[in-house]
């Protein structure tokens, strides 16, 4: 297909194939594709975060940010509006959230338009101050009304009502802005600078999405979001669906949990693909080149006319709306957005080892990555526990290294993942499918 | 033509350039030499718009350009190489000149997805010119070699066949001949009086080689503990005292071992 995909691609990517069929196999179909749903979309996070670290060196640490921004875009856009919220207080929220950004917009006009004295620091901080007390007597009213209302169910504004799939490209747009304001601000310092401010921001959003009520139900989490496939039971009670399982001699009940995995699989795989065509065409291209050249050297970049800045934004933002995107999709296959479960280890560190494994630079890699650290993360479990009662068979029951080692079995997810951090940065530092 | 005016650059108490003036003609090779320290390499960067001026000001051609950043003054013509080498390295010696031309149609993303004929025309053009500065600069046979393997006198002529890719009006050139054996330092000087009478280059080298700079330079600046010192031919540079003392100090006054 190109030039970065070889041989030894190639095999690397059957092996995994081999690892997922094998899942099929040994356990059951329905276990291979919750792996695979939830592989093609760590995919797309890796090439998200690869567009980012892989192109530009450019180190993002808040990736669990933009993931949560993506999951709020599905509730925002498929959950129908809360009539009632809206009735006592959706307008008053809205407005509390206009004054408060208007309140910053005119300490910024005070700022730059002034002429500089005390007199424009003090009226900036008049504004400030003053601003920020109508806000919040506006804005809080308006949530404790929104949030009064049936609190047990919904306590919140709702959504707009459209169907799921639009909540993909919104939460892709949602996590560009995000990373427009943090690029904006810190893309211009150090490199370490945007590291920390991406770690910062990405607590940021999750501490909004956990304690605004009114959004997205905080920690109450929103449930039962509609899906773009079909549920189950609607199979199971479908006349041309049973014909077609009892043509193939197959379980109703499990025949339909395969169907929907499978139709979930077919949506994420043609966002995958086209993913791949973007970056790759991208990558092998002038374009491509100049962000080489860029990550390569940025004061020769510089010097070479190329506008360094502008450049690390594009890429920023493109990267953070790719991960927006996936966040979105998982959302959506979860069909629910639970503020709680997002943690860096695993939306951030665990996207990194993915892109690092599979071969930063190279987008192939990155998907590589991807598949085999999410099936990696899953397996673990069960082949750890299955390692442990064999290697403890032998000992007596009392025995104190038995007990500590069964034990032991919950934490081999961290360990393995540590284990093929180290072996794959000492054999292949550039990853599995290395940039070329 | 380039006038600098009265350029401070202090880093603390510590003045790198302190007070430099200077005027670099449209069309000379004015060389730009001194002790080490003396402020040259600084200078440099603050005219490429690296470093910000703590004052004073840079015109070129009637235009204020102090303080523009250096992609800007790129599409003013105005270009400079490294005194180390800033190569890309993992990217081929072709493709370290191949991405130096501005305003490629393949470098907006939507020409990379939907306009690929009109990159695979440019593209084949940039290839034919990169491949004339290689051999040029009689380093064709690495033209596929990543540009981080070569060696650093290579990676010096790199730098120069970067700024042959565009039509420069000035070109800054920080020690270009360091490191650059005597062959290959011919070939670097044939490609700077090419260049410079063929296509009308105007170009600014700091350089610590004296038969180099007497074989190219006309005019040469002498800079000083952040100053310039003198200015003048060649010859007018070696037979001034103050130049003298300033390379040897005021203790050494053996004139006869420096004229040699």
């Amino acid at each position: 297909m190109t030039k970065s995909l070889d041989t030894r691609a190639v095999m690397l990517f059957a092996l995994v194939a081999v690892l997922f069929i094998g899942t099929g196999f040994v356990q059951s179909w329905n276990t291979t594709l919750t792996i695979l749903n939830m592989g093609l979309i760590s995919a797309i996070m890796a090439l998200g975060v690869n567009m980012q670290w892989g192109y530009a060196g450019l180190f993002n640490v808040g990736i669990m940010g933009f993931v949560a921004l993506g999951g709020l875009a599905a509730v925002l856009v498929s959950m129908p509006p809360v009539e009632d919220a809206w009735a006592a207080g959706g307008i008053q929220v809205l407005l509390g959230l206009v004054l408060g950004a208007a309140t910053v917009v005119g300490a910024i006009l005070v700022w730059t338009r002034m002429p500089a004295g005390w007199l424009r620091a003090v009226l900036m901080l008049t504004v400030l101050i003053g601003g920020f007390f109508i806000f919040r007597a506006v804005f809080d009213a308006g949530v404790a009304a929104v949030e009064s209302i049936n609190p047990a169910s919904t306590g919140y504004l709702g959504g707009l009502g459209l169907p799921i799939l639009l909540a993909w490209p919104v939460g892709g747009v949602l996590a560009a802005g995000a990373a427009w304001i943090i690029g904006k601000t810190a893309l211009g310092l150090r490199s370490d600078y945007l590291a920390i401010a991406t770690l910062g921001i990405a607590e940021i959003i999750i501490a909004v999405l956990k304690n605004e009520d009114w959004l997205a139900r905080g920690v109450k989490n929103v449930t039962s979001l509609p899906r773009p496939v079909p549920y189950e039971v609607d199979l199971q009670s479908s006349e041309a669906f049973l014909g077609f399982v009892g043509w193939l001699g197959a379980d109703p009940v499990t025949a339909s949990s395969v169907t929907v995995k499978l139709a979930y699989a077919g949506l994420f795989l043609v966002v995958l693909l086209a993913l791949i065509w973007l970056s790759e065409k991208a990558l092998n291209s002038p374009w491509g080149r100049m962000m080489r050249a860029i990550r390569d050297n940025e004061v020769s970049a510089s010097a070479m006319g190329k506008n360094v800045k502008a450049r690390h934004l594009q890429i920023f933002i493109l990267g953070s709306a790719v991960c927006g995107l996936a966040g979105a999709m998982m959302t959506t296959l979860d069909s629910q957005m639970v503020p709680g479960t997002y943690q860096p280890l695993r939306f951030t560190f665990l996207v990194w080892v993915m892109v690092i494994v599979g071969g930063s630079g190279n987008n192939w890699g990155a998907v590589l990555g991807g598949f085999l650290i999410w099936w990696l993360w899953i397996q673990v479990e069960p082949l750890g526990a299955l390692l442990m009662q064999g290697i403890t068979a032998g000992m007596p029951v009392d025995s104190w290294l038995r007990d500590h080692l069964l034990d032991a079995v919950a934490h081999m997810r961290l360990l393995t993942m540590g284990m093929i951090l180290l072996l794959v940065l000492r054999f292949s530092p550039r990853g599995l499918i290395p940039e070329r | 033509m380039i006038v600098v005016e009265d350029i401070q650059k202090h880093f603390g108490g510590f003045r790198a350039v302190d007070g430099a003036s200077l005027t670099i003609e449209t069309g000379s090779i004015t060389g730009l030499v001194g002790p080490n320290g003396a402020g040259k390499t600084t200078l440099f960067n603050v005219i490429a718009g690296v470093l910000p001026p703590t004052s004073g000001r840079i015109i070129m051609d009637g235009e204020d350009i102090t303080g523009l950043p250096p992609h800007e003054l790129f599409d003013k013509g105005l270009l400079r190489t490294f005194q180390i080498a800033h190569e890309f390295s993992s990217m081929t010696c072709r493709e370290n000149l191949m991405m130096v031309p501005g305003g490629q149609s393949g470098e907006s993303l939507w020409n990379t997805w939907f306009g690929r004929k009109r990159i695979a025309t440019e593209e084949a053009a940039l290839r034919a010119k990169a491949d004339e500065v290689l051999e040029f600069l009689t380093i064709e046979h690495l033209a596929d070699h990543p540009a981080g393997a070569i060696s650093g006198g290579q990676k010096k002529l790199l730098e120069l066949g970067r700024t042959m890719m565009v039509d420069a009006k000035v070109v800054f050139l920080d020690e270009v001949g360091a490191g650059v054996n005597r062959t290959l330092l011919n070939t670097v000087g044939d490609a700077i009086l090419r260049l410079n009478r063929e296509r009308g280059y105007t170009f600014c080298m700091i350089e610590h080689d004296m038969d180099f700079i007497g074989r190219l330079c006309d005019p040469v600046i002498v800079m000083a503990e952040g100053k310039v010192l003198a200015k003048g031919t060649i010859d007018e540079i070696k037979a001034n005292n103050e130049v003298i003392e300033a390379y040897l100090g005021t203790g050494l006054k053996n004139k006869d071992a420096v004229g040699a």
